[in-house]
């Protein structure tokens, strides 16, 4: 019986062993994402317990957990996005004060803010490729695209990103 | 800037440390969710076993009751009638069986009727079709536990209707009987009469100091009660008739198989 079951199943070790094999990088992505440890914390929590829903479509043949728990920290995470902030205009707002801001700012608060103002579909491949090193073929499985799309949209990251780091290091120098 | 550079940037920010309290508070929140679960699954599974079981045999009981009681011989069945009587001269048919005496006089009761109350009416035939399943299994339990003899195997006693407004459980009283060799009663016979083509002798008993059974049993069918007239002393110092019970109809089974149809009302 895989661990996912036997959770399910009420056993607290597995619960505990699932818990313990994933929960750091499912922290760190909805860290990423959301920017805040409580609410990080909120996502992963919600996440774990989504598993042992009756209604959890989890399929152990056919997606790695780790896989569908990324997947779910994602779906949580925009689930929260839509309640809080349901559109996407204020990028603009942001980018003016950035720059002002880029001068202040110490380097990790920076390159964050920076990641920050990615647009969401660029973040999270980001976040996904870089920080948590995960392939290109599972990124595309926990976003549900195609790999070619995880690519532009990663390329599309980084080179803005270049650019606004670049500009910051420019102003710094 | 260069991939190597900007990799070296975003690595600067760096991911906090999980709190202490986050791995405590989520296997709290499972434990939590599954105690829930836990506290509520048996009892649910264990109830809608039950209820499924009891569905089920209640409607076999009522569709087919041979099944239920393969070892009965019947050798006959009478068709009663009960009707209550009111102090203001109304009378309301109360229940209708078809039952009959075994060969030691025990009333066996095949089957019940309450007119306008059909769920006393089925968990009525439910509890008899039980009770005479499981009643003379029980005898060997009885005589292990009882070492009185009456405890053991009760006097046979005569159903007199119902003990309450539901019908549900009934009310009987045991009959002196000399059996059904000796003519039923030689003593306090107060009538001699044939009902339903069958004679009959009538005993007369004392139920408490307000309240009197007169019974009719023909020693043809075991000593099987076909009239009781149930009567209550009333305030001007007489009987007066509260209760009666009638045979309708008996139905002689000569392959001893047949239990008997109830009437639908």
């Amino acid at each position: 019986m895989d661990l996912v079951s036997a959770a399910r199943r009420g056993r607290e070790t597995a619960f505990a062993q699932l818990f313990d094999e994933h929960h750091l990088p499912l922290f760190r992505f909805a860290y990423r994402l959301t920017g805040s440890t409580a609410d990080a914390e909120d996502i992963v929590q919600e996440c774990f317990l989504e598993l042992l829903r009756p209604t959890c479509s989890y399929d152990p043949a056919r997606t790695p957990v780790r896989t569908y728990l990324f997947g779910i920290v994602r779906n949580q995470w925009l689930k929260r996005r839509r309640k809080v902030e349901p559109t996407a205009s204020v990028e603009v707002g942001r980018q003016e004060s950035l720059d002002t801001d880029l001068l202040r700012a110490e380097t990790s608060d920076l390159v964050a803010r920076a990641v920050m103002q990615l647009p969401d579909t660029q973040r999270e491949v980001l976040i996904l490729a870089h920080y948590e090193q995960m392939p290109l073929a599972e990124i595309a499985r926990v976003m549900e695209i195609e790999v070619t799309a995880v690519k532009s949209r990663l390329q599309r990251a980084r080179a803005s990103l270049k650019e606004t780091l670049a500009a910051y290091e420019e102003k710094r120098a | 800037m260069n991939d190597t550079e900007l990799n070296q940037l975003l690595d600067t920010w760096k991911d906090p440390p999980v709190p202490v309290s986050f791995r405590r508070r989520t296997r709290a929140e499972f434990a939590a969710r599954f105690e829930k679960t836990a506290r509520w699954k048996p009892i649910l599974r264990r109830s809608l076993f039950a209820a499924a079981i009891a569905a089920l045999l209640l409607v076999a009981m009522q569709a087919i009751p041979q099944t239920f009681s393969p070892q009965i011989n019947v050798p006959y069945n009478v068709f009663s009638l009960f009707t209550k009587y009111s102090s203001d001269g109304s009378q309301t048919v109360e229940m209708a069986t078809v039952s009959y005496n075994d060969e030691n006089g025990r009333e066996i009761l095949l089957g019940r009727q309450m007119p306008g109350n059909f769920i006393g009416s089925v968990v009525g035939r439910a509890l008899d079709a039980v009770q005479r399943i499981a009643g003379p299994r029980l005898r060997p339990l009885r005589a292990a536990v009882h070492s009185d003899p009456e405890r053991v195997d009760p006097p046979p006693k005569v159903l007199v209707g119902c003990a309450s407004e539901s019908c549900i459980g009934l009310e009987s009283f045991a009959v002196p009987s000399v059996g059904a060799r000796a003519g039923c009663a030689t003593e306090n016979v107060v009538a001699r009469e044939t009902i339903r083509d069958f004679p009959t002798v009538a005993v007369r008993v004392s139920v408490s100091p307000g309240r009197r059974l007169t019974v009719w049993m023909a020693p043809d069918l075991a000593c099987y009660a076909m009239k009781i007239a149930d009567e209550r002393l009333g305030a001007d110092g007489s009987f007066h008739l509260a209760r009666m019970k009638q045979a309708l109809k008996v139905r002689q089974n000569r392959d001893q198989r047949h239990v008997g149809d109830l009437p639908h009302f």
